[in-house]
């Protein structure tokens, strides 16, 4: 068992295997042996670390991520990757936009490759296939071209 | 802290985001329209997977692929924070989408601060074309309107390659007027023009041009040519630098007349002019070269492509207004005679002319006249039996002693290189045994050559194929006598590399037994998909245009490796 304290110190004990999803985590307690130690999650708050726990708990026995996916996947593999999430992810990142950014933030923060990328995925599925207007709108983005940046937006937007 | 919106996320995340975007190359765009923060990640990072990591620096789009390229002359007008390119090269075919990109290119050079350098390089296909047509209008309005947006950006060189055949209207015509017109004669024609131009729409958009001593007839009456309006450039001065124009419409009245303003209103130093057949002989001895000269007396490199040697008498007339000129390369011609040069001729004065590029008759036309070059260090001569087919070694000799004979005259010694194409091996000795008495002293000129680089046949592509290159570089190398530096391409494939030692030191062998005292020889392999040629004999005109850039069609590479003509 690993005990953690986020940022709000709330104390969670988790098992060693789900602790070390996060590489952080992970190599924190190879520096510092075998203790009892609480480790501090400065940048995670309790709301979001729920979140990341459930998250770790549920995909605990995939297999690891490998990093040389990148070089030999085929389009179609990367097509599949980026757009299709079990239905149980898809529920997961159904959750307002502040926190689905927290958790994308604490993943990265956290060192969790596969909650990164998924959640990251979930973010780039809000936008696929939807206009600028919309996106502004989804993510409440604040338009701030000048006026002659914003002119030409607009001619590409006519002419492509 | 509490992220609430996807632009505040860091740079790396925001990246992962895109690359789970990337199946669709527009979302990514997208999200570089929907604010400036957004804008600065993701324009360059689609710019980066398109094959762009420099755009700053060097861009290349080929149109032609709209689905790769297109995409990315979105994202260069999309990418604010890129204010400078330093080189744009596009190269279009001659389609509808064409002049939208056109248009589109207009776009971004204008929200650039500055662009060294612009390269537009158009694709031939389809019919011949003609101001007729809305389309042709359009496609050359949209090129007349970047060219203004060129003109006042700080742009050091443009080149605009369209070898597309134009077809002029049958009642185009240029024409020599008759000096002493009368008076009354000319308002009355000149009245009624306009009269016959307000009637028609308002005011005369393409009035006759008329200038000093020659005029164009309308080159349309009617149809949509009508409607192009001619940016009017006086109130800006140029940084162009830089020219190299080889388009057919913009030789054309009322353009040619544009174009010369353009001219006009710049610094050029460096020229290229690649003329089509629709320039007629007249037009460019009355019109066009005199007021090209005219318009650019800095003038310190020219480069002239025509299809008939005659336009040269023009040239050489003209050079005297040229004094800054330091080099001079001419394209080979196909056709045409030169004739001699008038006894009566006043000297032509070069004081700084270093380099003469072209074919041993032009050369030999331009040294018969009285010019005076004291700084000439190189005459690098062409021979290419693609465009002339005929070697006769006793013309060739003559055309060397006149050379030789302006040399001696100015009292100069410049360095005399030939670069030697498909070319039949020039005549055996025993066949020269009836030559008369003054032939001897002819051929003493070829001794002038002293650097050659000559591209070796195919043979028999047997196991003597070695030798029979050598007895042909050897015929050659006898015939000029002088050889001190000497590069051979070889296009007969080799199996290996030692099979390519073996050809070379057989080739080395042969050629150091003859000239004991050679100080430089090499042999250049070209690949299968390499060719020979420089800016004076390129096959076509689009190929010259392309000269200069890595490949970016399905045309071959120049060979890049070093000849002795390298420099030409």
């Amino acid at each position: 068992m690993v005990i953690l304290i986020t940022s709000d110190n709330v104390k969670y004990v988790v098992e060693k295997d789900v602790a070390e999803l996060s590489v952080l985590v992970k190599n924190m307690l190879e520096d510092i042996g075998p203790s009892d130690e609480p480790i501090p999650l400065h940048n995670v708050t309790s709301t979001v670390f729920n979140k990341v726990l459930e998250y770790c708990i549920y995909h605990r026995n995939d297999p690891p991520p490998s990093d040389d996916d990148e070089g030999c996947a085929s389009p179609l593999h990367k097509y599949l990757a980026s757009h299709i999430c079990s239905e149980w992810d898809q529920r997961f990142f159904d959750v307002d936009q502040a926190l689905l950014f927290d958790i994308i933030l604490a993943a990265n923060y956290l060192d969790i490759k596969t909650l990164l990328d998924d959640a990251c995925k979930a973010v780039a599925h809000l936008i696929q296939g939807k206009s600028t207007e919309e996106i502004r709108g989804i993510f409440n983005i604040v338009n701030d071209f000048t006026p002659e940046e914003e002119a030409r937006v607009k001619k590409e937007n006519v002419s492509s | 802290m509490t992220w609430s919106t996807l632009a505040d996320l860091p740079n790396e995340i925001l990246l992962l985001i895109l690359h789970h975007l990337s199946t669709d190359d527009q979302d990514v765009l997208t999200v570089g329209k929907l604010c400036q923060r957004l804008n600065s990640v993701s324009i360059p990072y689609f710019l980066r997977r398109k094959g762009f990591s420099h755009p700053e620096t060097s861009s290349i789009l080929n149109l032609q692929d709209q689905e790769r390229y297109g995409d990315a002359l979105a994202a260069l007008s999309l990418y604010f924070p890129l204010r400078e390119i330093k080189q744009l090269v596009f190269v279009l075919d001659t389609s509808e989408s064409s002049r939208r990109n056109v248009h589109r290119i207009n776009n971004l050079v204008s929200r650039l601060s500055s662009i060294s350098s612009l390269r537009l390089v158009l694709r031939s296909s389809g019919e011949a074309w003609t101001l007729d047509s809305d389309f042709v209008v359009d496609f050359v309005s949209a090129i007349i309107s970047l060219l203004q947006t060129i003109h006042l950006k700080s742009c050091d060189s443009l080149q605009i390659v369209h070898s597309h055949p134009f077809s002029i209207e049958t009642n185009y015509v240029f024409q020599v007027s008759r000096r002493r017109t009368p008076f009354i004669v000319r308002n009355l024609a000149k009245f009624a023009q306009t009269l016959r131009g307000r009637l028609r729409c308002g005011k005369p958009l393409m009035d006759g041009f008329q200038g000093h001593g020659w005029r164009y007839r309308q080159i349309t009456s009617n149809g949509p040519a009508q409607a192009l309006l001619l940016p009017n450039l006086q109130i800006y001065q140029s940084r162009l630098s830089s020219l190299d124009l080889n388009t057919d419409f913009l030789f054309v009245p009322p353009f040619s007349v544009w174009v010369v303003e353009l001219m006009k209103h710049s610094a050029i130093t460096s020229l290229s002019l690649s003329l089509s057949r629709n320039v007629t002989l007249q037009e460019f001895r009355h019109f066009l070269f005199p007021e090209i000269v005219k318009a650019l007396p800095l003038l310190q490199e020219i480069k002239v492509a025509f299809t008939r040697d005659e336009f040269l008498t023009t040239m050489v007339q003209n050079l005297r207004h040229l004094r800054s000129l330091r080099k001079i390369t001419l394209a080979l011609a196909f056709f045409g005679d030169l004739p001699r040069i008038s006894t009566s001729m006043p000297p032509i004065l070069l004081p700084n002319l270093v380099s003469f590029t072209g074919s041993l008759p032009q050369a030999a036309y331009l040294f018969s006249s009285p010019v005076v070059c004291p700084s000439l260090r190189f005459l690098n001569l062409v021979v290419d039996f693609y465009f002339r087919k005929a070697c006769d070694r006793i013309a060739a000799a003559r055309s060397f002693s006149v050379i030789k004979e302006r040399f001696i005259k100015q009292d100069i010694k410049p360095c005399v290189s030939i670069c030697i194409s498909d070319m039949e091996p020039p005549s055996i000795p025993a066949a020269e045994a009836n030559w008369k008495p003054g032939h001897c002293t002819i051929l003493k000129s070829l001794l002038i050559v002293s650097r050659m680089t000559l591209t070796l046949p195919a043979f028999f592509l047997d196991e003597a194929e070695a030798e029979h290159q050598a007895a042909y570089a050897l015929a050659w190398i006898d015939a000029f006598g002088g050889i001190q530096r000497l590069t051979l391409l070889a296009r007969t494939p080799v199996a290996d590399d030692a099979a390519r030692e073996m050809r070379d030191s057989t080739l080395r062998a042969a050629i150091y037994s003859r000239r004991p005292d050679l100080q430089s020889f090499n042999v250049v392999d070209l690949l299968s998909d390499e060719y020979h040629a420089h800016w004076s004999n390129f096959r076509d005109d689009f190929a010259r245009g392309l000269d200069g850039l890595p490949s970016v069609t399905m045309l071959k590479n120049n060979t890049a490796s070093p000849c002795i003509c390298s420099d030409f």
